[in-house]
């Protein structure tokens, strides 16, 4: 089966992601900010693949989320469903070798995931300063979150192409 | 181009059906809270494990770094820290005829029980957050070590928060550093009662917010603030931190300023649970 493969090496990414992003990123007291891991996973296959699939990997980036953070389960899911919703619809301004269009839209999705959890979790709550979130949470978790995505988007890109050759491998095989 | 499979929906229909599911998923947390935590317990008993493991080598690899560069300070403190040591001792030796004084008046009193030392059990901070939003901590230890829903979490001798969910052997705690924290506390010396709020804006100075404090209440800067004993979650006279910039609000009704916390929480790594729950008033009354 040609996409128990895919399901399976993405399953892999995806708890690989996750515990970098809980287990090594959040632990470590030398680095303040977190970055989003898993975001950048969803953005990168939504991108590269299209709406469906940017939105089950964003399910389950977002339920994983919601299962680390031990909240209740469906707030992340939202924004991440969303996102890869939102990269899947870019997915034809595609070119396999450009880095800069992946960084770009890593930066308005992840400054999109902040504004998302500040209405959310503080203006909700009357917390109006949004100059200060926006300062001193969120541009510097997108600032992370985008270094990490030329590193990421590559490897990403190059894993998807060895299933991609393998997929067509298969297809071509039993025609 | 592999053609691509004919989606029998559109993307967006999909979308409205996803978001949906999540909605629907949100509405029954809200409803009835814990109902989906069997979900949550069960993955994150598998998860949880590769984390403690992966959280030694993180913490690992700081720590060597930070060792070696700590040794210089930490010979100065040495040295400054035996200083202290001896006038300490001295105040020790004059507590400790206090103390005893002290005793002797409360079995007067038969107000012995009260101030009893808890029941702690010790516990390893397992994972942080890993949002840049929260400030809360997983513990390894759970309910099948008689941890409960709203403990009290100490360390370094302060408070460091409340226990907010339970697996069989994880708890969630939330710290009082927290945007979404308040604790009721009161003034050591005078017992005048504030609120102490966690707030993100001021983490990075490692303050919190000290507010609802009575004009004419006497809780000055430097006071010790400890929680109070009309809160309904925490246990009394647990230090928490030291009071700081207290002045008028522009209303000229209630006071406010800032809490300095005695617990470093950039380095937190093991906490105390107390294993006794706070009686509520209703309870005692009845």
């Amino acid at each position: 089966m040609r996409r128990s493969k895919r399901i399976i090496v993405m399953a892999v990414i995806i708890l690989a992601g996750f515990l970098l992003q809980y287990g090594v990123f959040a632990n470590c007291p030398l680095i303040d900010t977190v970055p989003n891991i898993l975001l950048i996973i969803t953005v990168s296959f939504g991108f590269m693949k299209g709406k469906i699939q940017g939105m089950v990997i964003g399910l389950f980036c977002g339920f994983i989320m919601d299962i680390g953070s031990m909240d209740s389960i469906g707030y992340y899911m939202i924004i991440y469903i969303l996102i890869g919703y939102i990269n899947g619809a870019l997915h034809q301004w595609m070119y396999s070798d450009y880095i800069v269009f992946p960084l770009i839209v890593t930066t308005f999705s992840s400054l999109l995931y902040g504004i998302y959890n500040y209405v959310f979790l503080f203006l909700i709550r009357n917390r109006t300063d949004i100059v200060y979130y926006l300062l001193h949470v969120i541009i510097p978790e997108m600032i992370y979150t985008v270094i990490l995505t030329s590193v990421i988007y590559q490897l990403l890109a190059y894993i998807n192409y060895r299933l991609e050759m393998a997929e067509r491998r298969s297809a071509t095989k039993f025609v | 181009m592999k053609k691509k499979r004919k989606a029998s929906l559109p993307a967006r229909y999909v979308l409205f059906f996803m978001i949906l599911l999540c909605v629907i998923l949100l509405g029954v947390n809200y409803i009835s809270p814990g109902a989906l935590s069997p979900v949550t317990e069960a993955i994150n008993s598998v998860l949880l494990p590769m984390q403690k493991g992966l959280n030694h080598l993180g913490t690992g690899f700081a720590d060597t770094a930070y060792d070696y560069q700590s040794l210089e300070e930490a010979r100065a403190e040495n040295q400054q820290l035996r200083e202290q040591l001896t006038t300490l001792q001295e105040e020790v030796s004059n507590y400790q005829q206090g103390q005893q004084e002290l005793e002797e008046l409360r079995e007067l009193l038969e107000l012995s029980g009260q101030y009893s030392d808890y029941e702690t059990t010790g516990a390893r901070v397992i994972q942080k957050d890993a949002g840049n939003w929260y400030h809360s901590f997983v513990i390894d230890k759970g309910s099948d070590d008689g941890i409960e829903v709203d403990m009290n979490v100490i360390a370094d001798g302060g408070l460091v928060g409340i226990v907010t969910s339970v697996g069989s052997n994880y708890a969630r705690v939330q710290s009082i550093i927290d945007d979404d924290s308040n604790v009721s506390a009161m003034s050591l010396s005078s017992g005048d009662t504030c609120i102490v709020s966690g707030d993100l804006t001021l983490y990075s100075e490692g303050k919190l917010r000290l507010s609802y404090i009575d004009k004419d209440d006497n809780i000055w800067d430097d006071d010790k603030i400890v929680t109070s004993n009309i809160s309904d979650k925490y246990l009394p006279n647990i230090l928490i931190g030291y009071a700081q910039d207290i002045q008028t609000d522009s209303n000229n009704v209630t006071k406010s300023g800032y809490l300095v916390p005695v617990v470093d929480f950039e380095h937190l790594q093991t906490v105390l649970v107390i294993k006794t729950l706070k009686v509520t008033g209703e309870e005692s009354q009845s």
